[in-house]
């Protein structure tokens, strides 16, 4: 009992008990100088008595005791029935309604075991209920589009690809892609039994920042829910490529004029005879290359180099082409010829074998046949695929430290232009260069936690920055207090609260490049998204780690009445008794 | 008493008389008043009321209510008149004195009674359809339910008025300058003779060289008016109140107006559309009359055919052009003729169909001559005017005196040999002989037999050298063939070897560097200089020759053929070596045909070999060479995409459109108006919008967006490109590729 006893003002507990203790001495020494009654020891322990009590009333005394009771939290949208069986099985059941960004700590703190009914505690919230007992007893799956992946930054010229799940489609009932002035961009229509996943396709042909809207359609046309999907195009950034051929060809001479017509910067180097070149630049400036050394392949995104060509390649070239891509990124394509495959295996990193076919079908190009060499490559951990099917790959890169090193064993693409299949052409190759090109190192990049924020809910992100303190803004100047990772001092965390919808940027200061767009939606947006997020959230925090709290100890402070009601008692007893005793 | 009996029945004529004149106007008014509604032709309305009269005054015939009538009229309608009007009209002297009393009786009765028997209801029936027709006519007029579309009438309807917008939101409050009246006059070019028109629409559609007038009329006094189109914008002319503009359409585009009222606020209209549409190219046609003609020497040498000829706006000449060609080869001549089609001409006619013959005589054409012609026409559009031609057709007088056999008549040197028809020969000579063969002795048929075996023989060695064949698979020709050969027989087989097969050798082997006869000298040229054979290149049947690869296969085959034709001509069995020849003929007149194609391949002069520096290793005049280039292709739409991304800064920033905005929203205006001459109906509306965001200071969002979205809409797809990535390193992420690639 007395382990469940403790004092509210416990800091004031010495110096009462001294002015207790020396209270108590001076009344025992003034009785004593009296002559002694017989009531002597009577006061002193009613004294004592007395001052316990006035004690008391300044240390606020509380006792705890064992609390058995079992609560539920009742969330939005929880179910009637859920609620019904629960109270069956537990008789004295106590319920407290959730508002989000109310204190409900207190209440819980009587409860021995909690329920959370319905869609869950909002994330933020959390906190109120750490180290409880708490079982989450979560609803059904919402109706709606539960599931989205897109990116919100992309590249003029390619197409934004946004992916779903719709969890239980109607019939007949249509996913449209809108823009602002509400005309169709793409749609999918579900069928009965169908997939529920669907895939939309949007061309981006300028930059800029976007919104559009993802909206759910019943069967004749009626608009369900309209769902925010908001975008930033940004400009590509041109590539500098340098193209090495022992002889003129025309697969060079093909992907030379595609890329140049692009605007990329290219510098083409082909051998004329012994020591004599043919030097083209396009779309930049002239600057001779005769010998490769990592200067001067630092300025290049790209090295092309025919396989014949690498091959006759001096020794030191080879290793300072393996220093720039292994310290500066570059990225080296080797165009295939015959001496490819002849290739030492440590010059290149990649292995191949032979196979019979001379075509072959790739996967996402179904209706073309390719011409290949009778070569395959041997697909390893480190691998990474470019174009395949399932028996073959024919286009494949490996990483070396911060390059890489690719191939194809595709041969004759430029047959494709002649044919008048240049998107297939460009489709191809825009794949393999931007795969294995230099990568831009950036100086910061922001991670949000969630892809579709709400006005004034907190949104968390995290910078993962070069920077030693790096501070960030918010368009307002604000600056935002950051948290560093204990682990990886580059990472930091931060919390903003969104004031208005619509587009906000952070940015670093002292650096204008490194900012990040996010769009704050409005509170109607992706409800069914937003409450599965929600859901899983409770899932994972509740149900995956079973808290078994210890016996909860419920204190009570005593009323103060009855130490107040012993002092009066104790005080009018001393005072009257000399009195009495005297008449 | 008597006259005024007679008074009253006077009167009461007249009265009649008039009622009918008057019901017959108002018939006729009635029946005008409507066809002017349907008609709307003041013409039409006077014509019907003409007819209308004369018809019903033709049916009533008001004029034929005499007095005797008019008595027989009232004695039939008032029965206690008791048919005494009549009386009145005698004189007083014939009357008795009965009549007389019944005369003064009766004048009393008709003094009261003949004013009710006039036919008064007739007039109110037809003053009441009159009522109607005014009625319906009015309706209908009101409605203008047969209102024309292209009333001449200067009000515009509501959807035809030129609306201006305020470039300044400040002035909707006051009440801006309106259009009162416009007019759109188009005259078309003087060639066309079409009428002028005029129109209210401001879109317009006209012939390409139309003038077009354009003129306002504000309600208000204003400060000027522009015309305003991709380019440029032009001042009105002010003159007598209205606002006058004219230009000559060139191309489809958009224009609008501007105007600066007095209060010095600009006003911008809608977009109107200009499309131009060219003068279409005459359509000529020769028919009646095959492609090629061939003449006999001997025929009457007249071409007749048809010329149908057609033209939107009429022809204004039409003529035949001649090439007459003379001679063959290389002293072939050419001489060109201009032939007028004067006959049935006329100029500026729309559709024409002429019969026109050519005489070949007057033409100067003799035996062998070629003929080719085609008729040329030229509308009558000005200043340049609009040809076409028909297709060419051609007439051959046949030469009989030569009878030279060519492959393809484009060739410019003919390379086949003539031994090509000697297969042929040689089948008929066979098939005769098999014929004759009963008639025929043993020997004779055997050495004729022997005689076509060797002329197979010579055919074959011919081709041998076509192919560059010396010695090819022992098909090789030696004397001892002759030996073969009976000595006896030796005539005949002169008799009926081919001459000229070997007359023409010199054709043959012109191109053909072989200095040697290979028929006689083979044999003793490989002992002479072994080695010479090895150094000729040409020696070697892959690669001397003058056919193509396909084409040696076709030629060896053929020689097979004929080996085996021989062999048995030369056993005596001409029916088996038949088949043999038969398909020799075939193979050759394979050759023959892919022979056509060969000869345009001969056209390539590869540039000599310097001999002297082959293979010298001299690379001095090898220089590296350095090329620079700025080869980025121009984007169409670069303004239409920039004005995208401003637009999206200026919603996302909420900040205002700055002239150099306005500037790039009109160079967008300026892409898309290209793709809208295409497809108005789906670029119109968002072209003015866009040209009204290049002119005024402020607009709403939600005109922005639409304009963004719009132009995004219409934007072309960009071609796939690659892509430079982005990446972030840190040192976790270098740790894991460090030990990644830690294995290498």
């Amino acid at each position: 009992m007395i382990e469940n006893l403790f004092f509210q003002n416990a800091h004031l507990c010495w110096p009462v008990i001294f002015i207790g203790v020396v209270l108590w001495f001076l009344f025992v020494w003034k009785e004593w100088r009296k002559p002694l009654s017989k009531l002597f020891v009577t006061s002193c322990l009613i004294s004592l008595l007395t001052i316990i009590a006035i004690a008391m009333l300044a240390l606020k005394p509380k006792v705890g005791s064992l609390s058995n009771s079992v609560g539920v939290v009742l969330t939005d949208f929880y179910q009637e029935e859920q609620l019904d069986s629960l109270m069956k099985v537990e008789k004295d059941l106590k319920l407290y309604q959730y508002q989000e960004n109310l204190s409900i700590q207190s209440k819980l703190d009587s409860l021995r075991t909690i329920y959370v009914l319905g869609d869950g505690i909002a994330p933020y919230d959390f906190w109120q209920f750490e180290n409880r007992s708490v079982s989450y007893l979560s609803n059904e799956i919402p109706k709606g589009v539960t599931n989205i992946n897109y990116k919100q930054i992309n590249y003029v010229g390619e197409f934004m690809i946004v992916r779903g799940n719709y969890n239980v489609p109607q019939e007949k009932n249509s996913i449209v892609l809108e823009d602002a002035s509400g005309k169709a961009q793409d749609s999918v229509v579900f069928e009965k039994n169908g997939s529920s996943n669907f895939v939309l396709k949007l061309p981006l042909k300028s930059k800029g920042k976007f919104v559009y809207q993802l909206v759910e359609k019943d069967s004749v046309g009626t608009i369900l829910s309209k769902n925010n999907i908001p975008i930033h195009v940004v400009e590509k950034q041109n590539l500098q490529i340098l193209i090495l051929n022992d002889f003129p060809s025309f697969e060079t001479k093909y992907l030379k004029n595609y890329l140049s017509s692009l605007g990329h910067k290219l510098v083409v180097r082909s051998q004329i005879t012994k020591g004599r070149y043919k030097f083209e630049y396009l779309n930049t400036e002239r600057t001779p290359i005769y010998t490769l050394n990592r200067a001067n392949m630092q300025n290049f995104d790209l090295l092309i180099i025919s396989s014949n060509a690498y091959r006759y390649l001096s020794k030191q070239t080879k290793k300072d082409i393996k220093n720039a891509v292994y310290l500066d990124g570059l990225g080296v394509f080797l165009q295939p010829d015959a001496s490819l495959f002849r290739l030492s295996e440590e010059s290149t990193n990649l292995k191949f074998q032979p196979t019979l076919n001379s075509e072959i079908v790739l996967n996402g190009f179904s209706n073309q046949t390719w011409d290949t060499y009778r070569y395959s490559f041997v697909d390893g951990p480190r691998i990474e695929k470019i174009h395949f099917n399932s028996n073959q790959i024919a286009s494949a890169y490996k990483r070396w430290g911060n390059g890489r090193i690719g191939t194809t064993l595709i041969q004759n693409t430029f047959q494709l232009q002649l044919a008048g299949k240049q998107e297939l052409y460009r489709d191809f190759w825009s794949e393999i260069i931007s795969k294995i090109s230099k990568e831009k190192t950036i100086a910061a990049k922001f991670n949000f936690s969630s892809m579709f924020p709400l006005k004034d809910e907190p949104l968390r992100f995290e910078l993962n920055s070069s920077y030693e303190h790096p501070n960030v803004l918010q368009a307002n100047g604000n600056l935002i207090p950051l948290k560093q990772d204990i682990d990886i001092p580059s990472k930091w965390e931060g919390v903003i609260y969104p004031l208005s919808e619509g587009w906000h940027e952070l940015r670093l200061k002292n650096d204008s490049i490194s900012t990040a767009t996010m769009y704050v939606t409005d509170s109607i947006s992706w409800t069914a998204l937003r409450r599965h997020e929600k859901r899983l959230a409770n899932i994972r925090l509740f149900n995956n780690k079973t808290i078994v709290a210890d016996e909860k100890v419920q204190y009570k402070s005593i009323n103060p009445f009855w130490f107040f009601a012993i002092a009066l008692l104790g005080m009018g007893f001393l005072w009257l008794r000399p009195k009495l005793m005297q008449s | 008493m008597k006259r005024q009996g007679l008074e009253h029945i006077r009167w009461f004529q007249k009265q009649w008389q008039s009622i009918i004149v008057a019901e017959v106007l108002l018939y006729a008014l009635s029946l005008s008043f409507l066809s002017y509604v349907l008609s709307l032709s003041i013409v039409v309305t006077i014509l019907i009321f003409c007819g209308v009269c004369i018809g019903l005054f033709l049916l009533k015939k008001p004029w034929q209510f005499s007095l005797q009538k008019t008595a027989q009229y009232i004695d039939g309608q008032l029965d206690h008149i008791e048919n005494s009007t009549e009386l009145f009209l005698k004189p007083e002297i014939e009357l008795t004195n009965i009549a007389r009393l019944q005369k003064i009786k009766v004048s009393r009765l008709l003094q009261t009674e003949l004013a009710q028997l006039l036919p008064q209801r007739k007039m109110w029936n037809s003053i009441l359809v009159l009522l109607v027709c005014l009625l319906v006519g009015g309706v209908l007029l009101q409605f203008q339910v047969f209102q024309k579309s292209d009333s001449t009438s200067d009000f515009p309807s509501d959807n035809e008025v030129i609306v201006f917008q305020a470039l300044d939101s400040v002035s909707s409050k006051e009440n801006p300058p309106q259009i009162h009246n416009q007019i759109l006059h188009i005259t078309y070019p003087a060639y066309t003779n079409l009428e002028p028109r005029t129109s209210l629409d401001m879109n317009l559609k006209a012939l390409e060289g139309s003038q077009v007038a354009w003129k306002l009329k504000f309600d208000q006094d204003i400060d000027h008016v522009m015309w305003v189109d991709e380019n440029s914008e032009k001042a009105m002319r002010l003159a007598k109140e209205s606002y006058l503009f004219q230009t000559k359409l060139k191309n489809s585009h958009f224009y609008n107006f501007k105007f600066k009222a007095l209060n010095g606020l600009s006003y911008l209209s809608d977009l109107y559309a200009i499309e131009v549409i060219k003068d279409e190219l005459p359509a000529v046609e020769i028919i009646n009359i095959k492609q090629f003609t061939t003449f006999e020497i001997g025929d009457s040498k007249v071409l007749n055919f048809n010329v149908v000829m057609s033209d939107d706006f009429g022809i204004a000449d039409a003529f035949i052009v001649a090439t007459v060609t003379k001679g063959e080869g290389e002293s072939v001549k050419f001489r060109e003729e201009r032939l007028a089609i004067d006959q049935g001409f006329e100029k500026g006619s729309r559709k024409l169909n002429l019969s026109k013959s050519l005489d070949l005589d007057a033409l100067k054409m003799e035996a062998g001559d070629e003929l080719y012609f085609y008729v040329e026409s030229v509308d009558v559009k000005t200043p340049k005017a609009n040809r076409a031609r028909s297709e060419t057709f051609f007439a051959v007088i046949r030469d009989t005196a030569t009878n030279n056999f060519s492959v393809e008549g484009t060739m410019a040197a003919d390379l086949m040999p003539d031994y090509f028809r000697s297969q042929r020969q040689l089948i008929i000579d066979t098939e005769k002989l098999i014929a004759d063969k009963n008639r025929l002795s043993k020997e004779d048929f055997n050495a004729t037999s022997n005689a076509l075996g060797y002329d197979q023989k010579a055919l074959r060695l011919k081709y041998g050298e076509f192919m560059g064949d010396e010695a090819d698979s022992g098909i090789q020709v030696t004397q001892d063939i002759d030996l073969e050969t009976p000595a006896d027989d030796h005539d005949l087989l002169e008799e009926y070897t081919h001459d000229h097969d070997g007359s023409n050798e010199h054709n043959l082997v012109e191109n053909h560097e072989h200095d040697h006869d290979h028929d006689d000298d083979t044999g003793t040229e490989n002992k002479v200089d072994p080695l010479e054979s090895y150094l000729h290149n040409h020696d070697d049947p892959e690669e001397s020759t003058l056919f193509t690869e396909s084409l040696r296969g076709k030629l060896k085959q053929a020689m097979a053929e004929m080996w085996d034709a021989e062999l048995h001509l030369r056993l005596y069995a001409p029916e088996k070596s038949l088949p043999y020849q038969y398909r020799a003929l075939k193979l050759i007149q394979e050759i023959k045909n892919s022979a056509r194609i060969y000869v345009h391949r001969i056209g390539f002069d590869p540039p000599p070999i310097k001999e002297d520096k082959r293979l010298t290793g001299d690379f001095t005049e090898v220089t590296t060479i350095q090329n620079s280039d700025e080869v980025k292709e121009p984007d169409d739409f670069e303004y239409m995409r920039k004005s995208v991304a401003r637009i999206s800064e200026i919603i996302h920033r909420q900040a205002s459109i700055s002239q150099d905005d306005r500037d790039s929203f009109a160079a967008a205006g300026n892409e898309l108006a290209v793709l809208a001459i295409e497809s108005p109906v789906k670029y119109l509306h968002v072209l003015q919008e866009l040209k009204l965001l290049s002119e005024k200071h402020q607009t709403s969002m939600e005109t922005l967006k639409y304009v963004q979205f719009e132009l995004l809409n219409a934007l072309p797809k960009t071609p796939e490109n690659p892509i430079k990535r982005e990446t972030y390193q840190n040192k976790l992420s270098d740790l894991i590729l460090k030990e990644i690639t830690s294995n290498d």
